[in-house]
């Protein structure tokens, strides 16, 4: 025992630290239950055009740039990153990229954020993946003359509001407007009738909400919606997931996938039950491992939220408010588009 | 000797190699910035001492992060109203215990098994009605603790009397604790914790609890003949047995260590994000090992220090905010730390041989 148990452990520990080794334990089956938390009353802050922040000029002097996202282990943060470096270079600044290995991994994301200031930074572009307990660790970076910009999902206002943390601006997308477009495009593919099902990304992420409610308000009165499940953003779960839909409801036509991670697993799961061509599937995020099954229509279409705008917008914007060209607490939504 | 001061050697080596370079020597070494890191090392300290007994056993935990999370979720639900009758039950896990050995005495083993299902089962049910509307802050935290503690005891029963190995047993409790944290909640983290909670989870309480769990980890190991009792357990479980030691007993003690630890590493991390999330902890495991490994305690078990496991669980996190600071890309950070600690390994390994051989 002794004598086998140590390698075990020594590759569970090399594969954990690396980061492949860490997964979610699979959350047990059971119906979903459609109720999901109340409809977040998002303080809109003023709206600041692209022109404007493409006016954005280089700074006199180079300033210290951090973007802490939620991981690099989702390919939907790889634009973003590039368009923030190539920004970043553009106008002169250094920015330092972090991110934990994990998605899941929030106590780390938050060191991470306290080893950025630390370094002494002057602006800290944030993807949290934890809206609510991020926030300490940004008020005390606020507090030693750190400006924060808020990108991608959204810093939680309430939580924000009673810690005393006043962003310096959003850059990011409506996911409950890109939701509903998903959904427009589901009712074009079944020309206005049929049974569908979601297959929804974390459970009481915001983000994962807003697509879930913008796709049901969209169909509403419809389409049946017939089916609701979790699927933690994650390929293999969409797989099993759609399979005990496709058995439970053999006449569903089609399935919307709350990232495109879920939809290759469902696309696979619809293909070996023989039912490609008769489902229609729309994902959301539009990488790149997608094109194939776009070209061949096993997809039927996805949302394009331009992750790259938010690199490139995210930096401007901290540049913009730190040399006084832009005002603060303004906010930036990236164009939606859908994908066929 | 060496055993001893190896880790230490460690930490020195890793904070010396990175004050080479100024961007570390400025901003680490500031008044400011090294509480930051007992703070970040802080839930793995106290996850690495409760790892330390059970390794020190020969055994190993692979539940802790999963029972992190299931404790934080017990806590949110009982301050807040709603707790599912099956966490009652995991709850009065320690209470259903003592009952067992209690009537174990007057009634035997028939009649311990039954006191045991018996208390667990109707303490567990009270505690679940106690605890519909929401309790005071204090008696869940309590709550959360006795549901670590559950967790680890029922670790060691399975492991000592069901004689499965610990790899396999805390390999379940691990996908069943994660299970039930999930099921528990449909997945949705419990937030709108009290304010007060807030206080255990930043600045000095925190240091402060994980020292304490240090210090009191520490004492029971050098001083008491609990802690002498699991080291001679892991150097040679049938020795130990034959000279008498009750080891299926402090076997089931270190595994309840391990539960309690993860417990309140599960408070702490819940105030510190103001939130009970279903997928705190994840892979936490992982590091309370590699802390424990770093500190110079064997896999393999008989050998080992709790003040070790301390030293290794800062240096992993003196390694984590090194390399940001130092400016190594962070795709490349975590191969720098997988490669340390699996060197370590190998380094135990090489040296453990040639004590052998000598």
């Amino acid at each position: 025992m002794k004598r086998t148990l140590m390698p075990m452990v020594a590759i569970l520990l090399g594969a954990g630290l690396v980061g492949c080794g860490k997964e979610r334990t699979q959350a047990p089956g059971g119906p979903a239950r459609v109720a999901g938390p109340q409809a977040p009353t998002a303080p809109r802050m003023p709206e600041i055009t692209g022109p404007e922040l493409d006016a954005v000029r280089r700074p006199k002097a180079s300033l210290k740039l951090a973007l802490v996202v939620k991981t690099r282990n989702n390919p939907f943060f790889t634009p973003m990153i590039r368009a923030a470096e190539d920004t970043a270079r553009r106008l002169g600044c250094s920015l330092d990229v972090e991110a934990p290995p994990q998605e899941s991994d929030k106590e780390q994301q938050f060191a991470l954020v306290q080893t950025v200031t630390a370094k002494g930074i002057q602006a800290l572009l944030i993807a949290p993946a934890d809206s609510k307990g991020i926030v300490p660790a940004l008020k005390d970076a606020q507090s030693k003359g750190v400006l924060i910009i808020n990108v991608d999902n959204r810093v939680d206002p309430d939580t924000a509001r009673s810690a005393g943390l006043d962003l310096g601006g959003y850059v990011g997308a409506d996911n409950e407007a890109g939701g509903e477009l998903a959904g427009q495009g589901m009712l074009e593919a079944l020309n206005k009738q049929g049974k569908v099902a979601v297959l929804e990304g974390l459970r009481g992420v915001d983000n994962a909400e807003a697509r879930k409610r913008g796709f049901e308000k969209a169909v509403q009165g419809k389409l049946e919606i017939v089916a609701e499940e979790e699927a933690s953003w994650d390929t293999q779960k969409a797989y099993a997931k759609c399979q005990s839909i496709l058995a439970a409801h053999p006449d569903i036509r089609g399935i919307f996938c709350a990232n495109d991670k879920m939809a290759l697993g469902a696309m696979k799961a619809i293909k070996e039950a023989g039912k490609s061509g008769k489902i229609a599937v729309i994902g959301y995020d539009n990488i790149p491992d997608v094109k194939p099954y776009l070209a061949n229509g096993e997809l039927y279409g996805t949302i394009e939220q331009h992750p790259d705008l938010m690199g490139k917008y995210g930096v401007e914007m901290a540049v913009g408010v730190l040399t006084g060209a832009i005002p603060r607490g303004r906010q930036y939504l990236v164009p939606l588009e859908f994908i066929r | 000797m060496m055993r001893l001061l190896r880790p230490w050697l460690g930490l020195i080596l890793v904070c010396a190699g990175f004050s080479l370079h100024p961007g570390f020597l400025h901003t680490f070494w500031s008044a400011d910035y090294l509480p930051t890191i007992l703070q970040q090392a802080a839930t793995n300290i106290i996850l690495a001492v409760g790892m330390t007994f059970v390794i020190l056993t020969a055994g190993i935990d692979l539940s802790v992060g999963s029972v992190v999370a299931l404790c934080g979720i017990t806590l949110g639900l009982t301050v807040k109203g709603g707790v599912p009758l099956f966490i009652g039950w995991a709850e009065a896990i320690p209470l259903g215990l003592v009952a067992a050995l209690l009537a174990y005495r007057a009634l035997g083993v028939q009649g311990a098994v039954a006191a045991g299902v018996a208390v667990t089962g109707g303490a567990g049910l009270l505690f679940h009605k106690m605890a519909a509307m929401g309790v005071r802050l204090e008696w869940a935290i309590l709550a959360a603790l006795a549901v670590g503690l559950g967790c680890g005891l029922l670790n060691g029963l399975v492991v000592t009397l069901g004689r499965v190995p610990p790899f396999i047993t805390t390999l379940g409790m691990l996908t069943a604790a994660r299970g039930l944290t999930v099921f528990a909640t449909d997945g949705n983290s419990v937030g709108g914790l009290p304010p007060r909670l807030g206080y255990l989870g930043e600045g000095a309480p925190l240091v402060a609890i994980a020292l304490a769990v240090v210090a009191g980890g520490a004492l029971l190991l050098n001083r008491t003949r609990a802690g002498r009792y699991m080291l001679a357990i892991g150097a040679n479980e049938e020795a130990s047995r034959l000279s008498g030691v009750a080891v299926a007993w402090y076997k089931v003690l270190a595994y309840a260590l391990g539960g309690l630890c993860a417990a309140i590493a599960g408070v702490v991390l819940t105030a510190k994000f103001q939130l009970a999330d279903t997928g705190a902890g994840t892979g936490a495991e992982l590091n309370a090992i590699a802390a424990v490994v770093l500190g110079g305690t064997s896999l393999s078990g008989g050998q080992g220090t709790v003040v070790g496991s301390l030293i290794g669980a800062l240096t992993i996190a003196v390694l984590n905010s090194g390399l940001v600071l130092v400016g190594v890309k962070d795709t490349l950070q975590g191969v720098v730390i997988g490669a340390v600690i699996v060197l370590t390994v190998v380094i135990d390994q090489y040296g453990r041989h040639r004590a052998q051989a000598a």
